[in-house]
């Protein structure tokens, strides 16, 4: 009986720990589905295969191969630890020992994945003698290595950033390499997504357009985890038709997945015992029993303390092998620990780690037998992704999922069949973002001039008129012609909506160090001076919030409560769209206006969520155009009647409430986070003259939120339904649509009235 | 982006259905005449002004330059080039409006400035540049070989053609050597004061060139550009200057430092002829130059010592044992230099045989702090020395 078997059975008879469990599900062994080496694979390579044990393919390895040797753009849904970099490693190693002058670009999305990619490549390269020439091209790559690697690395591994801000701006430098680029590998293609996809298509639709110019027309190879539409985010992001992979042939051991929510402490509360404390108590009991464990935790924070923790109680504990050793992992370490740390996690002599989602993505670090996820991380797709870290081939695996009190959470343990079929989380960018397109379409005009039948963006030769209006780009001889001193890449980050952001910067004794950056508009929500913000785990006070410089200072700070704006919101609508009556509403999509006014802040205490005090803010009104969905509750449609129908006192809060639950429910569906969307109540709103509810995106312009989220409203209606009826709470809760409200001042219970509206409006079934 | 002008963006794009596809491009004001005195027109939006000056001085330094650069660049292939960009961050989007490019011809100088009225001329542009820099000349330059070339390089692969200057002399590397340790900076514009000794009445700081080139575009004013267009030319003059005074001071720094005329720094035009100089007779010069340093009492210690290191390398090198150990033995003992100490205690080691001395210079050296790598290295020597004398008393 292995370790593994003998704690899941010391577990099974605790009848305390199997309180908690709400689904223990086990996934049987799956076989592996396999392939023949292609028959036109180059002699070399397949030397190089077989040295290293490799006789046969994984089916979809074999399919990706296929696809993209006839020349077609792909994207592979790969799994954790199924022989993803081989799906395109392959088919681009194999053109380049025919066709040396070939090239290819990878790109990871961020720079500490690519150098661990290029250790692996250059590891097989080397060993078979390939001769094929790899070379990183980051920020971090020495001057004297870049001239060589543009001129002679067939193979170059960067990241976004680089090809936006330093390779494309400065092509002609790159003219070899970008005339021969035959392939584009864009690996972990659901984290470009909302903001940053929204740029990376910009990005892909820059890097074209100058292969193109130098004739080159690549083939683009991309690698998806697990999400709800990996085809339709891969055409999204490279703007052409993509054949779809995802029938995973590697093998799988058993899996046990068990959903543990843990004990209330306070149940009227809806307080339970912490994720912390209960990670660790599970991680311990599987170290101890010699089983291989990770801890994810959700923030820097956490993952020191519980490797703390864990490390503390294991003090005076020995094994036959001596201590056990567990160690931290998160980003911020510096490369060499964390090589160390990985390579003690293959080589067995580290038996546990506590890391945030660093080690979520591709990094090696060999088969653990047991993951433990300390809060839900975020989405279905991450959690199979962490979930994957534990399992080898053959053997048994565990996962554990720990779920926090907040309603995501609490929803996710309490629906485990989100978890056992396809991950219903969807991926969605807008490319057309004004803020976004303008600002790459500057970028593109300094790379090329641009002609006006040139159709970069469906519209853009009406920007390219408001820039020559400008002054910064000007019309000559049948094109526009870049015009003005700067070098537009510098201002545009990838990562953010607008330039138009603020620094938030940590002052604690006397340091300077820049922690984060937001866009104005939710700077002025939740930056304000005295304000609690919470980064990573960490809890910092606003001591300063200085708009002009676009700069806010906080310190460190331990306070048990955490501050939350109250917002007057104005909101107009600009221009309808869409419009269509569905799932019992009418449904508008559009522009719209939100004026924001800050005045006050609440002090909220951790846990109980008590009032515990107010604060002025004195911020600027703030104006935002973005896009949202209106939910219209017309007299005659089932929403409109199921509103009627309850108290009218209870009317506002009720629709309040669901703008908090369809928020908090959201992430189940689409890969955003909660504080990406806004919601807003109207009992008799303005320009519809009706009861209606707004959801808004909370970026500028919009990145693809509100049409994404009117593509899932009725799932996630019917989600927040039985989130809030499932709930054991009798007046709500904070995991449902929260706390009673004493300034609300109102008699009805929120939770009966929420229940009451939604199941009238959207039924029962 | 501020948001009245999202929102007219927006609406704009609502009305696209009803937006022809390009209206007729606005009438510009005509750029003809130019009104720049001198500038006639090549081609469309290309525009070129010819300068000439005798040149009787400079035709004599570039027949016998062989000290800056090899001989095989006769004096009509030397060409003194500055280009005027639109940015000054480089990339693909700077693009070059005004190239100036000097050359003899005879005993005169001809300065020729091309101006790009137009974007849309670059082609026409690019063909005249062509002709006029030919990818087999040596070109002279100040910080020219990095920034300026590269951006020309670029401008013609970005028009699908291959022009690659080949030859660079930058006169920032002997600049910098010469003037770095005297002057404030190094920059063309303090060179032309401090050593040209030449005043511009009034000069345009870098970024407003750019700017000036915008704003003519715009409105088609060509005296915006007259600032920019002397600039450039001053520019140009200054690199055959700066040429001639570089190459004077190589050719025979005794007299410079005998005329006391500028200040610069000796002991790098010394190193400069040591390492570059291709004759015997450079060598011989840079040897006297270094002697009159360190043998001279009124001259700064600093100065003295890193001559005098110089000086005793280059002894060494020729295996002038002698002459090495005067150097180094002035230099240890007027100033405790380490590294001439140690190169002494080896000479009395190795070449002199006498063991006893090295050792009194070797703990004369240890009795101030030194670096660890230095200390260590005294100790060991110290260690070898003892164990030879007491190998040859016990002898
Ligand atoms: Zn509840």
């Amino acid at each position: 009986m292995s370790p593994i078997d003998r704690v899941l059975g010391q577990v099974k008879d605790d009848s305390a720990f199997m309180r908690c469990v709400s689904r223990w599900q086990e996934i049987p062994a799956r076989g592996g589905r396999y392939a023949a080496l292609p028959a036109d694979l180059h002699p070399k390579l397949r030397t190089v295969l077989r040295a290293s044990g490799v006789e046969r393919l994984y089916s979809h390895q074999a399919e990706s191969y296929r696809w993209v040797r006839s020349g077609r753009d792909v994207v592979v849904v790969t799994p954790t630890a199924s022989g993803k970099t081989l799906s395109y490693n392959l088919p681009v190693l194999q053109e380049l020992l025919s066709r040396p002058e070939a090239r290819a670009l990878y790109l990871f999305p961020t720079k500490a994945l690519s150098q661990d990619q290029q250790a692996a490549l250059n590891l097989s390269v080397e060993r078979g003698e390939l001769g094929v020439k790899v070379a990183t091209y980051d920020g971090d790559t020495p001057d004297s290595v870049r001239v060589s690697a543009r001129e002679t690395g067939q193979i170059i591994i960067s990241n976004p950033d680089m090809l936006h801000a330093g390779i494309l701006p400065n092509h002609p430098k790159w003219i070899k390499f970008l005339g021969n680029l035959t392939f584009v590998v864009i690996d972990e293609i659901h984290t470009y997504r909302g903001v940053f996809g929204s740029h990376m298509t910009n990005v892909i639709r820059r890097l074209r357009r100058i292969a193109e110019f130098y004739g080159a027309d690549p083939t683009f190879i991309c690698c998806s985890a697990t999400i709800g539409n990996p085809r339709e985010l891969a055409e999204r992001i490279v703007e052409r038709s993509v054949e779809l992979v995802a029938n995973n042939g590697s093998p799988s051991g058993a899996k046990h997945l068990i959903l543990y929510n843990p004990p209330f402490v306070d149940r009227v509360q809806g307080i339970r015992r912490g994720v912390v404390q209960e990670a660790r108590s599970i991680a311990l009991r599987f170290l101890k029993a010699g089983v291989k464990t990770i801890v994810f935790a959700r923030s820097r924070l956490r993952t020191e303390l519980i490797a703390a923790y864990i490390r503390g109680s294991l003090e005076n504990f020995y094994t036959d092998d001596g201590r056990i050793r567990v160690e931290a992992y998160r980003g911020g370490y510096l490369p060499s620990e964390r090589r160390a740390i990985e390579a003690g996690l293959r080589d067995g002599t580290v038996q546990g780690v506590v890391s945030t989602n660093a080690l979520e993505l591709g990094i090696d670090i060999g088969g653990l037998d047991a993951a433990i996820m300390a809060g839900f991380p975020g989405s279905i797709s991450s959690s199979w992704q962490q979930a994957g870290r534990a399992g080898r081939t053959q053997h048994l695996s565990v996962a554990v999922l720990v779920a926090s009190s907040s309603p995501l959470d609490q929803y996710m343990v309490k629906n485990p069949q989100y978890f056992l079929g396809r991950p219903p989380e969807e991926g969605f960018v807008d490319p057309e973002n004004l803020h976004i397109l303008m600002a790459h379409l500057r970028c593109a005009v300094f790379e090329l001039p641009m002609r006006p039948e040139e159709t970069y963006a469906p519209t853009s030769e009406i920007y390219l008129q408001h820039l020559e209006e400008g002054g910064t780009v000007r019309f000559s001889a049948g094109a526009y012609h870049w015009s003005d001193r700067s070098y537009p890449a510098e201002a545009v980050s990838l990562r953010s909506a607008t330039s138009d952001n603020v620094v938030i910067v940590d002052t604690t004794n006397g340091e300077y160090a820049v922690i984060g950056e937001t866009d104005r508009p939710s700077a002025k929500e939740v930056l304000f001076d005295n304000a609690i913000y919470i980064h990573r785990g960490e809890q910092y006070v606003v001591t300063k919030l200085d708009l002009e410089n676009r700069k806010c200072s906080v310190e460190r700070t331990d306070v048990n409560y955490y501050t939350e704006a109250l917002v007057k919101r104005d909101i107009k609508v600009l221009h309808e769209d869409d419009t269509y009556d569905s799932c019992g509403a009418r449904l508008v999509v559009g522009d719209i206006l939100v004026r924001t006014q800050v005045a006050k802040f609440k002090k909220i205490r951790f846990q109980s969520h008590e009032n515990v005090g107010y604060g002025e803010v004195s911020v600027p009104e703030e104006e935002m155009h973005t896009r949202a969905l209106a939910m219209v509750f017309d007299d005659n449609c089932p929403a409109g009647k199921a509103l009627r129908g309850i108290d009218p006192a209870m009317r506002v809060p009720a629709v309040a409430r669901i703008g908090t639950l369809v928020k908090n429910v959201s992430p189940v569906f689409l890969l955003c986070e909660s504080s990406d969307l806004r919601a807003a109540e109207r009992l008799r709103d303005p320009h519809f003259g009706k009861p209606c509810l707004y959801v808004y995106d909370a970026y500028p312009g919009g990145i693809g939120l509100a049409e994404a989220f009117a593509r899932q409203i009725g799932t996630i209606l019917r989600a927040s339904l039985s989130l809030v009826r499932d709930c054991e709470c009798s007046e709500g809760c904070p995991s449902c649509v929260g706390p009673r409200d004493p300034q609300e001042e109102i008699d009805g219970n929120p939770k009966e009235a929420v229940v009451a509206f939604l199941s009238a409006w959207v039924g029962d079934s | 982006m501020n948001g009245d002008l999202y929102h007219r963006l927006k609406l704009l794009k609502k009305m696209r259905q009803t937006v022809p596809s390009r209206a007729p491009s606005p009438p510009r004001k005509p750029a003809m005449p130019l009104g720049v005195p001198g500038f006639t027109p090549l081609a469309d939006g290309v525009w070129s002004r010819v300068l000439r000056m005798p040149a009787l001085q400079l035709r004599e330094v570039l027949t016998d330059a062989s000290i800056l650069f090899p001989a095989q660049f006769s004096p009509e292939l030397v060409r003194f080039f500055d280009l005027e960009t639109t940015g000054l961050s480089g990339g693909a989007g700077t693009k070059v409006f005004l190239a100036g490019v000097a050359r003899l011809e005879g005993d005169t100088l001809a300065l020729e400035q091309l101006l790009l009225t137009e974007y849309g001329a670059e082609p026409a542009y690019l063909t005249a540049l062509a002709e006029r820099f030919p990818q087999d000349a040596l070109y002279i330059s100040y910080n020219g070989k990095a920034f300026d070339a590269h951006q020309l390089k670029t401008r013609f692969v970005l028009n699908g053609r291959t022009h690659v200057l080949q030859h660079h002399f930058d006169l920032l590397y002997p600049a910098r050597r010469l003037w770095r340790s005297v002057l404030p900076g190094c920059s063309l514009s303090e060179l032309e004061r401090y050593v040209l000794e030449t005043e511009r009445d009034q000069d345009l700081p870098s970024w407003e060139v750019p700017e000036r080139y915008f704003e003519f575009l715009r409105d088609g004013d060509p005296a915006v550009l007259q600032p920019v267009i002397a600039h450039h030319y001053h520019d140009i003059l200054s690199l055959t200057k700066l040429l001639m005074t570089v190459h004077a001071i190589l050719s025979d720094p005794r007299d410079w430092i005998q005329r006391e005329a500028v200040p610069f720094d000796v002991v790098q035009a010394a190193a400069w002829l040591l390492h570059r100089g291709r004759g015997r007779a450079e060598h011989k010069r840079a040897e006297e130059m270094l002697r009159q340093v360190v043998f001279h009492t009124g001259r700064d210690p600093v100065v003295r010592t890193r001559a005098g290191l110089l000086l005793g390398a280059q002894y060494k090198y020729f295996g002038r044992w002698t002459d090495a150990e005067g150097v180094w033995r002035l230099v240890f003992e007027q100033f405790g230099e380490l590294k001439a100490g140690v190169e002494l205690a080896k000479l009395l080691e190795h070449r002199r045989r006498d063991p006893n001395e090295a050792l009194q210079i070797v703990l004369a050296l240890q009795r101030h702090q030194r670096p660890p790598t230095a200390a260590r290295d005294l100790a060991h020597r110290e260690l070898r020395l003892r164990r030879k004398l007491n190998a040859s008393d016990t002898a």
